[in-house]
């Protein structure tokens, strides 16, 4: 998916739907505030006027104001209240907090209720005049918490908050789930396509060379035979030449058989054998031509079996072998086994100098070789075989680090 | 004529009567159309439970260079962390209660002392130590008050 794709296809219609429910959650929450706030002062209001009926008949009993006013102190919702009389005097006052009564000469002369903000949260205020039967006038200043309202708007904020990070929370995990999906899916499509180009390589490289195995065989017999022939009744002096022919017609042959081995599909025969057995076979083979074989010890856990085919694998082991003393000139490679999740890991390090990224990019490219006598198939062929065993085969080099190659194949 | 405001500063000037549940006041109010600034020198240290939790109050009485004096009503005494003493030099804002010729009584908003200022009550009179962050920070500090 591209940047563009993703923005338009993803990242927009998210943040669309993202805003719109918050748009409308929080047009939700100032309505409901509005509406709660409507509500308070309604019952502020009705409160007001149960107070002034009560309070006008304690007022004509003759009761005090401050005892009037006691009346009313477990009523938690009312901050305070003040009595004052027809020249706005204070008759009496009441407060839960500490000389706080915040009414000032321009507040007495409001007809509407205000809202004061506190440390105590917000204030409704009310100023109401009243008058008693008797023609006195009063009036009565009424400070009424909006706690519980404010209750409400943070808890509701706290959801609206929670609401929008769980949103947010969700797209990124969301859109990260589907670039890792994306990403997995688009190294797989380029790997089937690797290897769809490699087997349709591959199959060009076979045709062709069952073709010229085919057409050079058949002379080559007949140029075998011929020197059999010309051996026996050749003139002295020239037996030694016919001979050196014979054997570069051997050669030409044996280079032919190879090449056949080479293109021919793989036949896997697995069965469990010891993988040092199988090792110490591979360095068999070779210690002729490296002695530093002969003091092979690769570190194995006693008793790992590999379910596998043991002729091939023993080649495979060969392969890399000869490749590792070749890189480092004769030198000591460490082989090491090891069993990782149900799987058999087999490492051998040489101490060459590595190879160039160029190069090690290529090293399981058919018919690439940096070798002078080499043709390029031992390492594509292992890596054949050990694909074929269902495991994988790598390698991770660089200049003056030597270079490691790791064999993984199932079972053990 | 003396209001009834003038009257009742007058009982909490000389009698600093302690509270007596919920929502007792000693009858003075912070009155913000009364707000004044005055200076003078600490002549007594008055530590004396006022309002409804029966907390150690602070008061002090100021004196002023016309040696005019005023009841000044500070704070709770753990909210303060300043140790005033008779002698100390004082600049007061807050509301003024009393009448001409009458003793004054003044509830403090802002108290500075030395390089020192302690803000009391927001512009309304609400005492900071009933909410808010400067509360938590007084309990924290919960120093009280030395005499």
């Amino acid at each position: 998916m591209s940047r563009r794709s993703f923005i338009l296809y993803f990242l927009l219609p998210f943040l669309g739907i993202a805003l719109v429910l918050l748009a409308v959650s929080s047009l939700d929450r100032a309505y409901i505030q509005g509406e709660a706030r409507g509500l308070v002062l309604e019952q502020l209001r009705a409160a007001a006027q149960i107070l002034i009926s009560d309070i006008s008949r304690f007022l004509e009993e003759g009761d005090p104001p401050d005892r009037i006013l006691e009346r009313y102190a477990r009523d938690e919702n009312i901050y305070y209240m003040a009595l004052l009389d027809g020249a706005k005097s204070i008759v009496g006052w009441r407060s839960r907090f500490e000389g706080y009564l915040p009414l000032s000469l321009d507040d007495a002369r409001r007809r509407d209720a205000w809202q004061i903000s506190s440390p105590a949260g917000g204030i409704y205020n009310l100023f109401l005049p009243f008058d008693l039967a008797d023609g006195r006038r009063f009036h009565l200043y009424l400070g009424y918490s909006l706690e519980g309202v404010e209750n409400i708007a943070r808890r509701s904020r706290r959801t609206l908050l929670l609401t929008a990070v769980a949103l947010f929370s969700a797209g990124l995990l969301f859109a990260r789930a589907l670039f890792r999906l994306q990403k997995r899916y688009l190294a797989k499509a380029v790997e089937a396509e690797d290897h769809r180009r490699e087997k349709e390589r591959f199959r060009e490289i076979s045709a062709l060379t069952s073709g010229v195995a085919h057409e050079i065989k058949n002379p080559l017999n007949s140029l075998s035979l011929l020197c059999e022939l010309m051996k026996r009744s050749a003139p002295p002096g020239l037996e030694e030449e016919i001979r050196l022919g014979g054997e570069e017609i051997r050669r030409i042959a044996g280079i032919v058989d190879r090449f056949s081995q080479f293109v021919k599909p793989l036949h896997v025969e697995r069965r469990p054998f010891p993988l040092l057995d199988s090792l110490t076979e591979a360095a068999g083979a070779l210690a002729g031509e490296f002695p530093a074989l002969t003091a092979f010890r690769p570190t194995v856990p006693s008793g790992l079996t590999v379910p596998g085919d043991r002729e091939l694998l023993t080649g495979v082991w060969a392969n890399i072998l000869r490749n590792a003393l070749e890189a480092s000139g004769g030198l000591p490679v460490e082989v090491r086994a090891e069993t990782r999740r149900r799987a058999v890991l087999v490492r051998f390090r040489d101490t060459g100098p590595g190879l160039p990224p160029e190069v090690a990019a290529r090293v399981f490219d058919p018919f690439f070789t940096t070798k002078k006598s080499g043709m390029g198939i031992g390492l594509y062929l292992s890596k054949k075989v050990v694909e074929a065993h269902g495991g994988r085969i790598g390698m991770t080099s660089g200049p003056g680090r030597g270079t490691i190659f790791e064999v993984e194949l199932p079972g053990g | 004529m003396m209001t009834i405001r003038t009257v009742l500063a007058a009982i909490a000037f000389f009698s600093f009567a302690p509270g007596a549940g919920f929502g007792q006041q000693t009858g003075l109010f912070y009155n913000i159309d009364a707000e004044a600034a005055i200076e003078g020198t600490v002549r007594e240290v008055i530590r004396t439970p006022l309002y409804q939790d029966r907390q150690p109050f602070i008061q002090v009485v100021l004196e002023d260079d016309a040696q005019e004096r005023t009841l000044v009503e500070v704070c709770p005494a753990w909210y303060a962390d300043i140790d005033f003493r008779v002698g100390d030099r004082l600049s007061v804002v807050g509301s003024l209660s009393g009448a001409e010729g009458a003793p004054k009584s003044m509830i403090a908003r802002i108290v500075e002392f030395e390089d020192r200022t302690l803000v009391l009550r927001d512009k309304r009179g609400f005492p900071n130590w009933r909410g808010g962050t400067r509360a938590k920070q007084g309990r924290r500090r919960g120093r009280g008050f030395v005499p």
